[in-house]
């Protein structure tokens, strides 16, 4: 079956040379900072290019991040991210190859986390035992990511950045 | 990590399940270390801000700021789940590089087309707009200026537009994006059943026995919907769902029957669908009989390309494409008499075993089915036509207007239904249905607004690929756009779009958020506060107006768009811009401002600031010391109240989660045009489509007709265009959350793996993809989610490093005028 | 917790992640802290004496009465943990139903109180 969005190129390919290019990447995206008034920087991703109908270089495919380090959720409600690989795995009507691992009875042996309670109510609030039909789909809401540097940064603090001021 | 942690994590779970069990918690009954003020999250109501699903979310606020967001227990259409946008909305405001004031483009002090953005304040940007506003109006007159609007305009924003763009300015060039979204939809309805809008509701998913996926892949566009359509298939194992693409995505994980078809060739299908019932025998007679007349459409109608195209000039019908005439059903039977099983097969390259399943839901009188589209039928050359060959089904059948039995037309925006189509922000239309060119609508509109008879005026405007193409030609000088990022969006845009934003002839304001490809060509950028930074209303694609409260400040001078529109009405005069012999014959509104006219005209502004929510904000409000807001949508709902468009007192809509039109005596409608289910179908009647003045829906015979443009030797390739689940529309928003960037950073060319090795490409290499309009570099993917038959790709088009919509084609449904992105021809080389 | 903590288990064969026994569970990843709520519904008037009976379970607390429901939060170091206490809660006399709602699982490391 088909993969769920795999990064570009193979590990074993990679080289120096995309290194390099990876990082001025990095430099240029984060250059692109604004603004106190002035005029908005490009950052082609966003703004588009100067001038905007102009051909733009594309950067290879990023990576998709496959440590297995959990990541903290910036909120309870939030999903966690999927930190490795879904390449090839099967989400279909009769195989989910996510549940294979998280599924509860499956997480002693592949030491992945149970998903999570909210999982098993239905619709109306009711819990099942087994998890609810209308959360199949893992990858509606829980995705991978990439090893891109995000294109601007984002401000958003989470409750407890204000927890720590007092 | 220190314990507040810790309490706050169990003030929140106690908080959610306190929500799920309808239990409001004391303040004090909250275990909190160090003292509930330190913790303390106020919890408000907010739709999203993405797609038509419109689910509801909790929006978690801590010292003016948004700290957190969750799905609504309460809320029907979601009940407790977001997808993976919906999860990040906490995100979406705090970009840093946020909008925070007027930016001019200016040199030597003063504007300039080919300046630099400069900033300005509110007035100076006021005074360049109003004197350049004014400028093109005694030049050129109304139909040089226009504004491009949008299905994420609150409502009232959409209305404050409508008015101060026909009543104000005398002007019909407004259009929404919501013409690239769902302008066929909308067709078909008024063509179909005289009035807009599905007839039933997203409960009808949970009653269906089949659901048929038409050219929507929901399972990425509409993920909360595919959780009620999962839900129902994987609880109900006699449910089947068909899906059908041009290309294989994640939606067809849960079909029955994947149904993968040559672009264009959907009518077909439509058209064989229909005569396997009337060949089977399972016509419901007494229905078509007693709720539906037939009629045949004008063919040959042409691609709504530029009328000097060649493809228009040999197109007989170009200049009328909306022309029908009566029929009856033999005559209409006979004529789907040739869409035969094998000939389909062949045309569609689809097995016939499958077109026979598929065709057997809609035929087998037992099973209720539920028809689902988006933008697969309605950015199509044919658009119009393919939501109707949908309804012919339905109607042949009967299976419609009832639980379970529901032809859905899905939409794309936030308020598509809400603020494009029931305020009515298209370039023809009026509010809840009527027109520009009925004298009687154009009437009961200057009632409503209190403006002198004959200020509307009666021809419709440019809609929104005739905008470009006015704005490249020098006819549309002063463009306004809001709330959308058309330059990334509008197709073939570097030979139609770009040029006109750079004509020297123009003045272009953008008002956005965040500095957009759209807003970085243009000359003037307005900051705009967006989705909780203001109080707002929605309307999805369910008929639910949903309504919610500023939650917090927009960041800097960043202002909503209706404040720069009411703000700058007050820069006019009636005598600056409505003709003499109206003022002449009411010297009442002489000297008035605009403001004074549409706003301030003892209706909208008669709710004073005491009816506000004093727990929340209201900017506007504060600002013109009223209650905008509830003026605005009150006076907009007068519009509809009693025309089967009921809306709810607005005080209403802030203590519920959304209610669906009609709503008369405090009930809301699930289901129209069936007696028992809507209030409006008259007793005995059974079913009613009183939208229409016989009371009955439209059969309509329509043939296939080939795309507008289709590969050949050179251009071998279809390009079809779309979204992604991880982002929305341009972009704009999720770029900037990191979450959702990091999962899907950058557009790319999905591709069979034949196709590419047969060019010497590998995954991941670069590519330029070139058509006749234009060319741009991207990547190859040959892997991910979507699988692409030979001969087809599929580019998104998010990334603004990679506008796909220079290769686009402009042509569009020729009654529609909607684009169609799904079909043009290119080339791939290597790089 | 469960003795798979010792043995390798199919995600730290993956990950190159093998836990000797002489890291102990203090380092393993697997130690978490994990914060439920629940809701328990009883005849209402009993409501307030079964929510003092809960109130005296380890690492649990009262969040909120109303009519027949009880708002509960509860800490645990594992589902299973956080589960019996429920299959407790549920067989005490008058309630008819407890269903969790809500479960964040935070890693240890991350509680420097901990």
């Amino acid at each position: 079956m088909r993969g769920q969005d795999p990064g570009g190129l193979n590990t074993t390919r990679r080289s120096t040379v995309l290194g390099a290019v990876a990082a001025a990447l990095v430099v240029i995206s984060f250059g692109a900072l604004s603004q106190d008034g002035a005029s908005p920087k490009i950052v082609p991703r966003l703004t588009g290019d100067e001038p905007p109908m102009a051909d733009h270089r594309i950067p290879p495919l990023d990576r998709p991040v496959v440590d297995d380090i959990r990541r903290m959720r910036n909120y309870p409600e939030q999903p966690p991210i999927i930190p490795h690989a879904i390449d090839g795995y099967q989400l279909t009507i009769n195989t989910n190859r996510c549940l294979d691992c998280h599924k509860r009875e499956f997480t002693e042996g592949s030491g992945a986390p149970m998903i999570s309670v909210t999982h098993f109510q239905d619709r109306d609030g009711q819990v099942l035992s087994d998890v609810t039909p209308r959360r199949y789909f893992c990858t509606a809401c829980h995705v991978q990511q990439t090893d891109a540097r995000p294109l601007v940064p984002n401000t958003f603090q989470d409750a407890n950045a204000f927890g720590r001021k007092r | 990590m220190e314990p507040s942690r810790r309490e706050i994590l169990k003030t929140q779970a106690a908080a959610i399940a306190a929500l799920a069990a309808n239990v409001s918690l004391p303040a004090r009954a909250q275990p909190v270390a160090g003292g509930v003020d330190a913790l303390e999250i106020t919890w408000s109501k907010a739709p999203c801000r993405f797609c038509g699903t419109g689910c509801g979310v909790m929006v978690g606020v801590k010292e003016g700021r948004v700290i957190a967001t969750h799905g609504d227990m309460k809320a029907e259409v979601n009940r407790g789940l977001n997808c993976v946008k919906g999860y990040f909305l906490s995100k979406i405001m705090y970009g840093a590089d946020r909008l925070t004031q007027p930016l001019l483009r200016k040199k030597g002090g003063v504007y300039a087309k080919d300046g630099e953005f400069t900033p300005v304040s509110w007035e100076e940007a006021f005074e360049v707009m109003a004197q350049k506003a004014k400028q093109v109006l005694r030049e050129k007159g109304p139909t040089a200026l226009g504004m491009f609007g949008s299905g994420q305009w609150t409502i009232f924003e959409g209305y404050a537009a409508t008015k101060l763009m026909r009543a104000g300015f005398r002007s019909n060039n407004l259009d929404p994006n919501a013409r690239h979204c769902m302008a066929s939809a909308a067709y078909a309805f008024m063509r179909t059943f005289g009035m807009d809008e599905p007839m039933g509701c997203y409960d009808d998913f949970e009653a269906a026995d089949a659901f048929v996926l038409w050219g929507s892949n929901m399972a990425e566009m509409h993920p909360i919907l595919w959780t009620r359509v999962a839900d129902r298939r994987l609880g109900h194992p006699h449910v089947k769902v068909a899906v059908l693409s041009t290309f294989t995505n994640r939606s067809a994980d849960l079909a029955d029957i994947p149904i993968v078809f040559k672009p264009g060739t959907d009518l077909a299908i439509l058209n064989y669908i229909a005569n396997y019932i009337i060949s089977t025998g399972r016509v419901n007679k007494d229905f078509i009989n007693r709720h539906t007349t037939f009629v045949k459409g004008a063919t040959d109608i042409g691609y709504g390309l530029r009328p000097d195209d060649p493809r228009e000039l040999a197109a007989r019908k170009a200049t009328d494409p909306a022309a029908t005439s009566p029929i009856d059903f033999e005559a209409y039977a006979a004529f789907v008499k040739d869409y035969t099983l094998d000939k389909i097969s062949a045309l569609a390259g689809v097995e016939p075993g499958f077109l026979e399943q598929l065709a057997e839901l809609y035929a087998d009188p037992k099973r209720k089915v539920v028809s689902l589209w988006t933008m697969g039928f309605n950015q199509h050359v044919r658009g119009v036509w393919a939501n109707q060959l949908v309804y012919n089904l339905h109607l042949l059948t009967g299976k419609i207007s009832e639980p379970g039995n529901s032809p859905f037309s899905l939409t794309g925006q936030p308020s598509a239904c809400g603020t494009a189509r029931e305020v009515g922000t298209f370039a023809h239309r009026l509010p809840a249905d009527m027109t520009v060119v009925n004298p009687a609508h154009r009437e009961r509109a200057e009632e409503i607004w209190r403006v002198p008879a004959g200020i509307v005026p009666d021809k419709p405007g440019y809609h929104a690929v005739e905008q470009d193409r006015m704005l490249k030609d020098g006819k549309l000088n002063f463009y306004w756009i809001q709330v959308n990022n058309n330059l990334q969006a509008s197709p073939n845009s570097g030979q139609e779009a770009y040029p006109g934003y750079r004509n020297p002839d123009n003045f272009i304001v953008v008002s956005d958020a965040y500095p957009t490809v759209t807003a970085m060509a243009a000359d003037l950028i307005l900051p705009a506060a967006m989705w909780v930074e203001k109080e707002g209303a929605y309307g999805n694609a369910e008929r639910r107006t949903h309504v919610w409260h500023q939650l917090v400040k927009a960041p800097g001078e960043a202002r909503s768009d209706l404040w720069q529109m009411m703000q700058f009405s007050k820069h006019f005069t009636t005598d600056e811009v409505w003709p003499r012999e109206i003022l002449d014959a009411n010297p009442n509104y002489a000297g008035m401002t605009l403001f004074e006219v549409l706003f301030k005209n003892g209706h909208v502004d008669r709710f004073p600031l005491s009816e506000l929510n004093p727990a929340y904000e209201n900017a506007e409000a504060k600002d013109f010391g009223f209650y905008v807001q509830k003026g605005l949508f009150e006076e907009y709902a007068s519009f509809g109240r009693g025309h089967g468009h009921d809306l709810a007192p607005y005080d209403t809509y802030h203590e519920v989660r959304g209610l669906r039109w009609p709503v008369v005596d405090g009930k809301e409608t699930l289901w129209r045009y069936r007696e028992g289910l809507d209030p409006y179908v008259k007793p005995g009647k059974g079913v009613e489509f009183y939208g229409n003045a016989d009371g009955k829906a439209r059969i309509i015979a329509v043939p296939y007709e080939p795309p507008a443009e289709s590969p050949d030797t050179e251009y071998d390739l279809w390009l079809v265009t779309g979204r992604v689940l991880e982002h929305w529309h341009s972009g704009s928003m999720t770029m900037r959350v990191p979450e959702l960037y990091k999962a899907f950073p950058g557009a790319r060319c999905f591709m069979h793996a034949e196709d590419a090795r047969a060019r010497g490409l590998n995954q991941g290499a670069e590519i330029r993809l070139v058509s006749r309009r234009g060319e741009l570099l991207t990547r190859v993917e040959i892997r991910g989610r979507n699988r692409m038959p030979r001969g087809v790709v599929f580019v998104p088009w998010f990334d603004a490093s990679q506008l796909i919509n220079k290769a686009t084609l402009d042509a569009t449904d020729p009654i529609s005028k909607q684009t169609d992105f799904k079909k043009c021809a290119v080339k791939i080389l290597a790089v | 917790m469960s003795s798979n903590d010792r043995n390798v288990d199919r995600r730290g064969f993956l990950t190159g992640r093998f836990h000797s026994e002489a890291q102990g569970r203090e380092s393993g990843p697997a130690r978490s802290l994990h914060i439920s709520s629940a809701v328990v519904t009883a005849r209402p008037e009993r409501c307030p004496d079964i929510a003092r009976q809960i109130a005296m379970l380890p690492a649990t607390e009262i969040s909120g009465i109303e009519g027949s429901k009880i708002v509960i939060v509860m800490e645990g170091r594992n589902t299973g943990e956080i589960g019996s206490r429920l299959t407790a809660i549920a067989l005490m006399d008058g309630v008819f139903s407890a269903n969790l709602v809500f479960e964040q699982i935070e890693p240890v490391d991350d509680w420097g109180a901990e």
